[in-house]
């Protein structure tokens, strides 16, 4: 059956005809059941959270701030400690007292001896009482990293308060500088 | 001329050869193929396909933008960041969110430690104010089905557009009997988390 044929009889038309519809017939099937679908993505990667850090010296770690030995009544001895914030965070510090050794127990030096704490270039002291009455934190502010405090730590022994039975007594008054974050 | 008159005079001679001139003409008419035909035309059927895209701010590629800079968290701090993803392609689709934690990869190690940190942040994801997951430890929230799922429920129309939030808190796990802050073994390790926002076509 020669091309010519097919499109000039009935029933090459007829044959014509139905080869179009099948292959109209299979490009609806592809189009229908091939599952094929647009995707599109987008991706915001590496976001990093980063904690800090809270650190500080102590310009006499470990040391005694005040060499107070051989006090007597009327004399004060005193000295100078600076903290330095030394992390990436702020930090709120405070000075902590630790447990007060008298020796003898009793009169009991820290009864006796005045403690004076003041930070360098403020005006009001943060403290200005007797050792044994100092509270359990004194809150010093805050300090930023590279940011420094110098306190002036003092003890004194009252004229009015010499007792002859202190003669060679001791005291141990343990300080210690903490930092919380804000 | 006598035989023709003979010939043609033969009236039955006439109607044979009169039928023989008409099956000719009929078999003619049949066999030869001639038909009447007739077009019209439909001209200009023009199929284009349409196109399904993402687009996000902060740009592919890029990390959300936190109001306060992520990298010095303190036990506590909260920072938030905001995406907007739209649909930009000319038809509908399903959007979804998933999300994976770093463990690994790039030129810093990512010890166990870090994998501790990671679960200290808590994160809070919203999606245009209503909230996908709240305070979710970073390691197990990015796995949540209904942040995967955010949006692949209902359809993005084109031109669509939704805003997401990211809260990641630093949880504050207080001090030790010893006034110690118990999450100071975190302090400088980092934890990365990577989001990456899917579509498909209704």
């Amino acid at each position: 059956m020669t091309a010519k044929h097919l499109t000039r009889t009935k029933a090459g038309k007829a044959l014509l005809s139905l080869v179009v519809l099948a292959l109209l017939a299979v490009a609806l099937q592809s189009l229908v059941f091939s599952d094929a679908s647009f995707t599109a993505g987008s991706a915001n990667p590496a976001n990093v959270f980063t904690a800090g850090s809270l650190s500080h010296t102590n310009s006499k770690a470990g040391l005694v701030i005040v060499d107070a030995a051989n006090l007597r009544p009327g004399m004060s001895k005193e000295g100078t400690v600076t903290i330095t914030g030394t992390g990436t965070l702020t930090g709120v510090y405070a000075l902590n007292k630790g447990a007060v050794v008298d020796n003898p127990a009793s009169p009991g030096l820290s009864k006796t001896l005045v403690l004076f704490i003041q930070e360098a270039g403020v005006a009001t002291p943060l403290y200005n009482n007797r050792v044994d009455l100092l509270p359990a934190s004194l809150t010093l502010g805050a300090i930023a990293p590279g940011a420094s405090r110098t306190y002036l730590v003092r003890l004194t022994y009252p004229t009015a308060a010499a007792n002859p039975a202190l003669q060679g007594a001791s005291m141990t008054l343990p300080l210690q500088f903490a930092g919380v974050t804000q | 001329m006598k035989r023709m008159k003979v010939l043609f005079g033969n009236r039955r001679m006439m109607v044979l050869l009169t039928l023989a001139i008409l099956v000719l003409t009929a078999t003619a008419l049949v066999a030869s193929g001639a038909s009447f035909t007739a077009t019209s035309a439909n001209p200009g059927n023009i199929f284009t396909a349409g196109n399904l895209k993402i687009t996000t701010n902060p740009a592919n590629g890029n990390a959300v933008a936190f109001t306060v800079a992520p990298g010095n968290m303190a036990p506590g701090d909260t920072v938030t960041g905001t995406a907007t993803v739209t649909n930009t392609g000319s038809v509908s689709g399903r959007f979804s969110l998933k999300g994976a934690v770093n463990a690994g990869g790039g030129t810093t190690p990512y010890p166990a430690t870090d994998n501790d940190f990671a679960a200290n942040l808590l994160l809070t994801v919203t999606e245009n104010g209503t909230p996908l997951v709240t305070n979710q430890p970073l390691t197990t929230a990015l796995n949540i089905a209904s942040l995967q799922t955010s949006g692949g429920a209902t359809s993005w129309a084109a031109g669509a557009t939704s805003t997401y939030t990211f809260a990641v808190t630093f949880k504050d796990n207080g001090v030790d009997v010893s006034g110690v802050g118990v999450d100071n073994r975190f302090m400088n390790k980092s934890a990365t988390f990577d989001l990456s926002w899917s579509a498909v076509d209704d």
